[in-house]
């Protein structure tokens, strides 16, 4: 077993982190790789999306439930840090705004037009 | 039988919902006949717009899907539309299934000068090689626009992250084959047109399929999608894609957000917030977004004031 698994991510993925699969496809190399220390070294990764940020939190919880393992998130920029927190915050939102939106039908296209020209 | 003709206009307007109404009109077409033999005729076109090429993409590859047939005319003496037609891939788009994903960066770059990216027909499937040819396509598309419209920080932050969960959403919910987009810049007027667009099965279905907070119709279903309550099993972390897409990008970046699945749809600007039931015989089967993105020095927007939800 590695003692310290070290993953330059802009390497094994891009400097864009754009799909919830890739995260995943990730996390599954570094699962079969059955460390129990892992560095993700985000060094020159500009942007990560919410999709893998959701998807990498939700794997790298499970790999340190599973595995037992250590996870360290290093050289993140700003906007990697914060989309990982809000994703962190937001796991288990129970009330967001909802309100009923007013409905308005056409059966005729004139009006149809009318209305849509107006936006 | 006869084909269905869609004759494109000479020019759209300005106007956010003027190529939005010819793409009713050529729903409706396709709803009011069972040809499908379509001929899109740009023989009259001079200039279009994103959100009628997206659209028509979305309608063309929806009939190749059930067995029919596309023609594409158009003017190939009006060398500025050919040369325009011809430079955004179109009608097909980029062929990713025969492009080497490192190659991509070399694909894209002719278009770093330009002010539009090409069709791109990105797979959604799950298996490796199309994971990773969806990744590096986001990439490319997001690199494009970010050379395109010199643009840092962010504005350019909150335009990839809305790229990326609309996509994501025909990822995760459409069934569809291909996901759809298309952009333009029009630098003169300072903003981006932006359509994502795919022909799979539909908001409505993809609720009644999770079995997930079963909306009694598509109305229903949009109001629940608009605002979060996701038709995935895992409810809790998911589902903010549309609802703080739309959100960023009226309230933060003062733009317009338009979204329609079957024969509804939803609609956000700076005056309204609403949905609309289409008349009959305009049903349109997939999902289709179009957003106008300005494209101001607004450091007043702080993308992250968006993404919780």
């Amino acid at each position: 077993m590695k003692a310290l698994l070290q993953i330059q991510v802009v390497e094994e993925v891009s400097e864009m982190l754009n799909t919830r699969e890739a995260a995943t496809e990730l996390m599954n190399a570094v699962r079969n790789a059955n460390s129990k220390h892992i560095e993700f070294d985000f060094s020159n990764v500009e942007f990560m999306s919410r999709s893998f940020a959701d998807q990498f939190h939700k794997e790298r919880i499970r790999l340190q439930d599973e595995l037992k393992a250590f996870v360290e998130i290093s050289n993140a920029n700003e906007q990697v840090v914060n989309i990982l927190r809000t994703v962190a915050s937001t796991q288990n939102k129970s009330k967001r705004a909802y309100e009923i939106l007013p409905v308005f039908k056409f059966s005729n296209n004139d009006l149809l037009e009318e209305y849509i020209l107006s936006v | 039988m006869e084909p269905i003709r869609f004759l494109i206009p000479k020019r759209t307007s300005d106007s956010f919902g003027d190529p939005i109404n010819y793409m009713f009109k050529y729903i409706e077409q396709t709803n009011l006949s069972d040809s499908k033999v379509y001929v899109f005729d740009f023989d009259s076109c001079r200039f279009t717009s994103p959100f009628l090429i997206g659209g028509l993409t979305s309608i063309a590859n929806s009939n190749l899907e059930n067995g029919g047939s596309n023609t594409w005319l158009y003017n190939k003496n009006d060398e500025y539309l050919a040369g325009y037609l011809n430079a955004i891939k179109f009608p097909e788009g980029i062929d990713f299934q025969n492009t080497n994903p490192n190659q991509l960066d070399e694909l894209f770059k002719p278009y770093y000068d330009k002010t539009y990216i090409p069709i791109i027909c990105f797979p959604t499937g799950l298996i490796h090689a199309e994971i990773i040819m969806r990744e590096k396509v986001l990439t490319a598309v997001n690199t494009l626009l970010k050379n395109q419209l010199n643009l840092k920080g962010q504005i350019l932050t909150g335009i990839s992250y809305m790229i990326d969960e609309m996509t994501q959403n025909i990822v995760d919910h459409s069934d569809s084959e291909k996901g759809i987009i298309f952009a333009q810049f029009y630098p003169t007027k300072n903003y981006l047109d932006l359509c994502i667009a795919d022909y799979g099965k539909g908001l409505y279905k993809s609720y009644q399929e999770s079995d997930k907070h079963n909306p009694k119709n598509t109305e229903e279903a949009i109001n629940f999608a608009v605002f979060g309550k996701s038709t995935k099993n895992i409810a809790e972390s998911r589902g903010f894609g549309i609802s703080t897409s739309r959100e960023m990008l009226v309230k933060g970046l003062k733009g317009k957000f338009f979204f329609m699945s079957d024969d509804t749809f939803y609609i956000q600007s700076q005056d309204r917030q609403e949905v609309i039931v289409l008349p009959n015989n305009i049903t349109y089967k997939g999902c289709y977004v179009a957003m106008r993105i300005p494209i101001l020095n607004n450091e007043q927007f702080k993308y992250y004031d968006f993404t919780e939800g």
